[in-house]
């Protein structure tokens, strides 16, 4: 018989983890394309994000899905997520890449405040609420 | 991989970036400095290190490139020729330009990355930090 059980706290903070993981990449990959913007013949790098966050949201629903999919997530490279398109640099929207890497840095640092927030909680339970 | 040295990069966005608008600037100066006989016509461009694509590492060059000339005719001119024309080099202004406008807006993106990356950085060296 399989129970139904909440998320418990370790897979919560694995799961915020590797999403500032998946935005600190996204974020990575918009300099990279601002720094080499202007450089004739270089190629622009596209994060397929999409993918591993659906697999997330999908695997919510079930913590043991979600820690199977937490653990496979965090063994696959962020490399293999990472394409470069063989087409001209001058497709590449400057503004575009300025936003998402606004939104990857804005996400990372709120994720990050979250992850701050709960271990201060942890550790005020450790201290017995004092 | 590269983008484990993403401030390597942007940091050689920025050179890249400024190289670019001192180049233009540099052009846009001499476009109406007379050549002296027998001097080449030529204008300034930026490019990048061979192999820079492998290790996104390196820094921006500068290389001469020939121009064609511009002739203006002015007798009084000290370095006009027997014929009375003046040698100049060809610069396209607007090309200049447009490169001089967008290095700067480039350049701002690149200080806009390094700035976020910092700040990710920063926040991430905040978890777990007691208050």
């Amino acid at each position: 018989m399989r129970y139904k059980m909440s998320i418990d706290t370790i897979t919560a903070i694995n799961t915020v983890r590797l999403v500032m993981t998946l935005q600190e990449a996204r974020a990575r990959v918009a300099a990279q394309n601002i720094a080499l913007a202007n450089i004739p013949n270089s190629k622009v790098s596209y994060l397929d994000i999409n993918t591993p966050m659906s697999q997330l949201r999908a695997a919510l629903a079930d913590p043991v899905t979600l820690v199977e999919t937490i653990d496979r997530q965090s063994l696959q490279s962020i490399e293999s997520l990472v394409s470069k398109r063989h087409q001209n640099i001058d497709v590449l929207s400057l503004d575009n890449e300025v936003a998402e890497l606004s939104t990857a840095s804005g996400r990372y640092q709120a994720l990050a405040d979250g992850l701050s927030r709960q271990f201060a909680l942890m550790q005020m339970a450790v201290r017995g609420g004092k | 991989m590269s983008l484990d040295k993403i401030s390597e990069t942007v940091r050689f966005g920025l050179s890249y970036e400024r190289m670019r608008v001192e180049v233009a600037s540099y052009n846009l100066a001499i476009s109406n400095l007379a050549l002296k006989s027998g001097t080449p016509s030529t204008v300034q461009r930026v490019a990048v290190p061979s192999g820079f694509f492998q290790h996104m590492q390196g820094k921006p060059i500068v290389i001469t490139e020939s121009v064609e000339e511009r002739l203006q005719v002015d007798h009084s001119h000290p370095l006009a020729d027997e014929k009375g024309l003046v040698h100049y080099p060809k610069v396209d202004a607007a090309k200049e330009m447009a490169t001089l406008v967008s290095a700067t807006r480039a350049y701002e993106a690149n200080i806009r990355a390094y700035n976020s990356l910092r700040a990710m950085t920063l926040k991430a060296f905040e978890i777990g930090k007691q208050t």
